[in-house]
């Protein structure tokens, strides 16, 4: 953006600043939809509008002033009661909403906005002013286009091409508004190829037309005959009445909506009554994250943040390390004072040293609402672009997470709820059919559980259909058939996670194809993390994921096989044990481990082999001395595997190291430690480990069934 | 020379300047390969490393560097020489590659050299050994030829290919099967 004459310090501020402003007004501005007006959420807006406004004028953005401005003078009039807000309302304030956002990007990548901020300010007077008299009687039909007109865009990309996005205004007391709406169509005509317009040529027939005109066109902008943005503006500028134009790039998620101009139907006679109504609708459940702001706080950069907890990382190894050599000194020359000194020393070194890192991992915790905040306005545009009736309800968003966790967890959720939505929670006849009431509700909860987070996504809707997931999964070659008639219900629905399932019927725009729950499923166990479904016909389904409380430490079981000393989570670990004799069995010449107390037989690999480690003696998994179970989760069809090592060294919590991106994510094993005395430990990769065992598995099986043939 | 040179923007600055370039200069088998200094973070001798598994034949595994973890490659088996045993003048350089640092072995390191732009040829292009595509040049010195090596590229080749975890799998489990 040109113009701004701010220190780059300031506009950086101003823009983390910002960025939490809109994310906030996101959220009350979906919540004040939902659960009617009450005095402390319009308070807390106007607090949240005013602050956006203010610092907005001060550094001279002028235009996202205005925007923010006009808001303010509707959320006045829905404080005064005389304007109740419904979706058309909110809609309105969602647009200038993501306008604003739009603004802020432009700003911090320094290009030009395209956001017809005359056009917002316009729909958003028209229900601030209440002034339905003087507005246009006219429906200005929404410029939707649909997939017809997005393969026309497509193909026209082919041939140079591009489609623009056309607003114009035209003044309020223009008495020819369909005629110039039609001299503007007739102008782009010889221009460029319309696509769709809103009003469209029936709109304007009908005298259907407002005073604003959206249109995309395909303009040529390359080769002989190409037409600049620049000679539409020009041209269209010449009609009479035309005030306004613009022309700018038409992007496919851009809202392209106009403003609404449909008039607020309460505008005309303020009802009192109708906040107090809508607030009486279901709301108990919906706390909102208390933010308190009394409480003195800094920002801090999250690189700062990295760099700091890096350190201390790095001390906590330092400090083992010399509490170590302190011991080491204090048995050879015990009594000596300096090495008594030593000793007192170090030991209040390691006081410090953990107090700082407990210290640092709380700073790093946020609360998951922050997450969450996101997902009520995801959750109401899903509802209304499938004509469901959703609401999303949160508890639990003052539970602390980690950082990198939130941020690794957010495109899976994502993911999840849009799937609630778009297949989970039925369609409207469905749902009556079924008589379930009208509004589903979907259910995002957060909780600390045995030093884990636990995030459920709970809908109301139809379940999981086990049978046609059985039947995908057949049809798919991912199973044979009578695996799939002996499957339970639980294990049948587990089937969703594996890769190339996926059940609906159709692929939608909300959920797309392709990406399916092995995405989810694989994003998850990256952080460490697994995920559950359980689902009852009819009812509804829940899914749950368990994710570490941080990425960055964690509790490790280490091994020693061969040279090298790996860190298994203990998460993953259901036993160690030291297998006799009776208990190793065989199945087709592969050594199997038969655990009596269980009635469980798993397969039994070495650790060092199944990574295929280099330079490994050869041990076989059956002559090694110790075996650690484990098991991806708790659920039935994650079965256990036996991972035969030489040594148990020892529980230990773990600082996790990055490998960097030069090694990837390596096979098998998903990072790296340091331990006390500097040794490298590696951190065993568990569910990729654990598949990989089970499928050599179900190879000894087929093996087994062609050697019977044989003989 | 000490353990650790550092390479400075002041010093870059003068070398672009002045027409010359500074390298390290190491040893690998009978051949003097040089690399610009600015690409070394430090010299260290070879530490204990932890074979890392499925990683490529050069990468010898981790090593831990102050606290981080940091790959370790085999200059010799990456550019197919016989291996050697290590000696007292093994070292290791670590060079910054992308924003990341990776060890890398060599036979030794010998110094810190300027030499002048104008020394430098561009190699032949019948050159078909396995290291030519890394070569930047070749610098003639008085007694003998430097090859000029372009390590992020003689790296960054061989970064192992982003398997799929369903591929990743299937690996592991003929491993398994093995």
């Amino acid at each position: 953006m040109s113009n701004i004459d701010i220190s780059s310090d300031d506009l950086k501020v101003f823009l983390q600043e910002a960025e939490t402003l809109i994310e906030s007004l996101d959220e009350q501005i979906v919540r004040l939809e939902q659960d009617g007006a009450s005095d402390d959420l319009i308070a807390e807006i106007f607090r949240v509008a005013h602050t956006l406004k203010g610092s907005s004028g001060m550094l001279g953005l002028e235009e996202m002033a205005r925007l923010t401005h006009a808001m303010e003078d509707l959320f006045d009039r829905v404080r005064k009661g005389a304007l109740t807000i419904d979706q058309d309302v909110t809609d309105v304030l969602l647009q200038c909403l993501d306008g604003i956002s739009a603004l802020k990007d432009a700003i911090a990548s320094d290009n030009d906005p395209a956001v017809d901020v005359d056009g917002l300010v316009e729909a958003i007077h028209r229900y601030a002013e209440g002034d339905t008299s003087s507005a246009p009687r006219a429906q200005t039909t929404a410029l939707v286009l649909g997939e017809a007109e997005h393969e026309r865009i497509e193909a026209a990309a082919g041939d140079g091409r591009l489609p623009f996005r056309v607003s114009a205004a035209l003044a309020p007391d223009s008495d020819w508004r369909a005629v110039r709406c039609f001299q503007l169509l007739n102008e782009l005509g010889p221009l460029g190829e319309v696509v769709a317009s809103a009003p469209t040529q029936a709109d304007i027939e009908a005298e259907a037309v407002g005073t604003t005109f959206h249109a995309v066109v395909l303009l040529k902008r390359k080769g002989r005959g190409q037409v600049a943005p620049a000679t539409v503006e020009a041209a269209l500028k010449l009609i009479d009445d035309v005030q306004v134009v613009q022309v700018v790039p038409y992007i496919a998620d851009a809202p392209v909506e106009a403003p609404a101009a449909t008039p607020a139907p309460s505008s005309d006679a303020p009802s009192p009554d109708a906040p107090s109504e809508a607030k009486s609708a279901p709301s108990a459940v919906h706390q909102q994250p208390k933010v308190d702001s009394l409480q003195p706080s800094v920002r801090v950069d999250v690189d700062q943040l990295d760099a700091l907890m890096n350190m201390v990382g790095e001390l906590v190894i330092d400090r083992t390390r010399i509490s170590q050599l302190s011991r080491i000194l204090n048995e050879e020359f015990e009594g000596q004072e300096h090495v008594q000194a030593l000793s007192e020393t170090a030991n209040h070194l390691e006081k410090m040293v953990d107090g700082l890192h407990a210290r640092m991992m709380k700073v790093r915790m946020l609360p998951v609402g922050l997450l969450f905040s996101k997902f009520p306005r995801l959750v109401r545009d899903l509802s209304r672009s499938l004509d469901k009736g959703i609401r999303l309800e949160m508890s639990g968003e003052d539970t602390e997470i980690d950082r990198s966790v939130i941020e690794q967890i957010k495109d899976p959720l994502v993911h999840l709820i849009r799937n609630a939505c778009d297949h989970g929670i039925e369609d409207r006849d469905a749902r009556a059919a079924a008589g379930k009431p009208e509004l589903s509700i979907l259910h995002l909860s957060a909780k600390h559980e045995q030093g884990q987070i636990v995030i459920s996504l709970e809908d109301d809707g139809a379940g999981i259909d086990a049978a046609r997931v059985k039947a995908k999964a057949v049809e798919r070659g991912l199973i044979p058939a009578d695996q799939a008639e002996r499957m339970g219900l639980k294990e049948a629905v587990d089937l969703i996670f594996e890769a190339g399932l996926s059940t609906a019927k159709e692929t939608t725009a909300v959920s797309g194809r392709g990406v399916g729950m092995d995405i989810v499923r694989r994003d998850i166990e990256a952080v460490g993390g697994r995920i559950e479904v359980e689902t009852r016909p009819g009812e509804g389904t829940v899914f749950r994921l368990r994710l570490p409380l941080t990425l960055a430490t964690f509790r490790g079981l280490l091994v020693g096989c061969g040279a090298t000393t790996y860190a298994i989570p203990l998460t993953y670990v259901q036993e160690t044990l030291r297998p006799d004799e009776s208990q190793v069995r065989f199945v087709s010449q592969r050594p199997v481990l038969h655990l009596r107390t269980r009635d469980t037989v798993m397969p039994m690999v070495r650790l060092d082999n199944v990574l295929q480690a280099r330079g490994r003696a050869g041990t076989k998994a059956e002559d090694s001395p110790y075996v650690v179970v484990v098991r991806a989760s708790e659920s039935e069809s994650d079965r256990p595997v036996a991972i035969a090592v030489d040594q148990l060294v020892g529980q230990q919590e773990v600082v996790v190291k990055s490998l960097g991106k030069f090694l990837g994510r390596s096979r098998g094993v998903s990072g790296a430690s340091v331990m006390g005395d500097g040794q490298v430990v590696l951190i065993v990769d568990v569910p990729t480990l654990i598949k990989a065992s089970r499928q050599s598995d179900l190879t000894a099986a087929a093996g087994t069934v062609l050697e019977r043939i044989a003989s | 020379m000490t353990d650790t040179e550092r390479s400075t923007p002041e010093r870059r600055a003068g070398e672009r300047k002045a027409g010359e370039r500074q390298v390290v200069v190491f040893e690998l088998g009978n051949e003097k390969y040089g690399t610009e200094i600015s690409t070394v973070r430090e010299i260290i001798r070879m530490p204990t490393v932890t074979q890392m598994p499925g990683t490529p034949e050069h990468v010898r595994g981790v090593i831990n560097l102050r606290g981080r973890v940091i790959p370790v490659v085999d200059l010799r088996t990456r550019f197919r020489l016989p291996s050697t045993d290590l000696t007292e003048n093994t070292r290791v350089l670590v060079v910054d590659i992308r924003g990341e640092n990776i060890g890398v072995v060599v036979d030794a390191v010998t110094e810190v050299r300027r030499i002048s732009n104008a020394t430098v040829e561009a190699p032949g292009p019948t050159a078909t050994t396995e290291e030519s595509v890394y070569i930047e040049g070749i610098a003639k010195q008085e007694d003998h030829l430097l090859i000029l090596l372009d390590l992020e590229q003689a790296l960054s080749n061989q970064v192992p290919s982003n398997l799929s975890d369903g591929q990743r799998a299937d690996q592991l489990s003929e491993n398994a099967a093995a």
